[in-house]
């Protein structure tokens, strides 16, 4: 993924059926950052939930190294990348300010078959199949119609991409559904922003397809959530475009409330 | 569709009979048997076998949860004599594919003289659903 100055960035919050276009004004990491991170933040105390029905004998319930998942494991509680010297230094990712930045976080695991699931935020977990037809909860285990066994669904293989919005703490469940004990480890690159309100025209161009340099990104998030909502409201006066109404007046009536909290290009 | 990562998972045999204990580079322990998982395939791309003679036999079971896994084999390394063996499959590598989860693969090993003898297989675990090139 390339996030240039200039493009748009099209944040898609399918919990809230809408859409938050933001013009991309600077990249203030150019071209990105690449860091290698090693192991990955799985601390001998990070409890471990099990790809099967109960938890295989003699199995730990906690990670028995750092950096190590057992075989047919997770980590049951969301884990977060501790970074020394950040804003909070046990989430990197994290921020408050300025209003105007927003992150692109993307994650490749090492081994690449190490499955991820970001839950935004922490906790919110994304396993559910169309959300309303059945979500797991707090197991990943599901017993549903004829479909018995544990639930891959929200888990992808050896990377993840989020748009970081301010104020939220991101969760990741690492799991690792092979017979291997694995040390893991993971490279994160992330686009550091600054972004304004765009143009009417750009955001309608956009969607009619005549601006190319345009990135859609849909935040997997399920359920909408107090401080998600929470953020939307303060950070941009709304919680953006309905998908089912695209349309000259919504957009400017979103890029209105946008551009009072961001300012943004006309 | 997610590529995967070579690895070379080896072992030396330490009896006159028995299953490798397979190592890799991501492993903090090593394994008898590896369970391909659900959706993905394992490709076996080399099977080598160094050292003293041997008979080694690299295997695939459908179905590792059962108590005694019936084992299919997939190819057999043969040395009547110390030396090296080498299997290299370039045309196509061998495929095993996870449709349950519970197919595995192992390598069986039987010998006069105890150990010393290194067994590698060059693997990759990829989305099964990976177009071949």
């Amino acid at each position: 993924m390339e996030i240039e100055p200039g493009s748009l960035l099209i944040v898609g919050l399918p919990s809230y059926g809408t859409l938050l276009p933001f013009k991309v004004v600077d990249v203030t990491n150019m071209p990105y950052d690449e860091i290698n991170y090693s192991p990955l933040p799985i601390t001998t105390s990070t409890s471990l939930g099990y790809f099967t029905p109960t938890v295989p004998p003699g199995a730990p319930l906690a990670a028995p190294y750092n950096g190590v998942l057992v075989p047919m494991s997770y980590t049951s509680s969301p884990i977060m990348f501790p970074l020394q010297n950040a804003f909070d230094p046990s989430d990197m990712f994290y921020f408050e300010s300025p209003n105007n930045k927003l992150m692109v976080v993307e994650i490749y695991t090492h081994p690449k078959f190490l499955r991820v699931m970001p839950e935004i935020p922490a906790g919110n977990i994304v396993a559910s199949y169309e959300n309303t037809i059945f979500n797991v909860g707090g197991s990943l285990v599901v017993n549903v119609g004829n479909f018995t066994g544990y639930a891959s669904t929200g888990f992808k293989r050896g990377y993840s991409l989020v748009v970081q919005l301010p104020k939220i703490h991101y969760g990741y469940l690492i799991g690792n559904d092979t017979s291997q004990t694995v040390v893991t480890s993971g490279t994160i690159r992330y686009y550091d922003l600054r972004v304004s309100a765009p143009s009417s025209s750009e955001v309608l161009d956009a969607f009619k397809g005549r601006n190319r340099n345009v990135n859609f990104i849909s935040v997997p998030m399920p359920t909408v959530n107090t401080i998600v909502s929470n953020v939307l409201d303060n950070y941009y006066g709304t919680t953006g475009i309905p998908f089912a109404a695209v349309n000259s007046s919504q957009i400017n009536t979103f890029i209105k409330a946008l551009s009072n909290k961001i300012g943004g290009v006309e | 569709m997610m590529k995967g990562d070579i690895v070379t998972l080896a072992g030396s045999t330490n009896s006159t009979t028995g299953s490798v204990l397979l190592t890799g580079q991501f492993s903090q322990q090593g394994i008898t048997t590896l369970v391909i998982p659900q959706g993905m395939k394992l490709k076996i791309y080399r099977f080598t076998a160094s050292g003293n003679a041997i008979t080694s036999q690299l295997l695939f079971t459908p179905n590792i949860n059962t108590t005694t896994p019936t084992w299919y084999p997939l190819d057999q390394i043969s040395m009547t004599s110390a030396g090296d063996d080498i299997h290299e499959y370039k045309s196509r590598p061998i495929i095993v594919y996870g449709e349950l989860g519970t197919e595995a693969i192992t390598v069986q090993y039987t010998q006069a003289s105890v150990g010393g003898t290194l067994i590698s297989l060059i693997t990759e675990l990829t989305d099964k659903n990976e177009e071949e090139e």
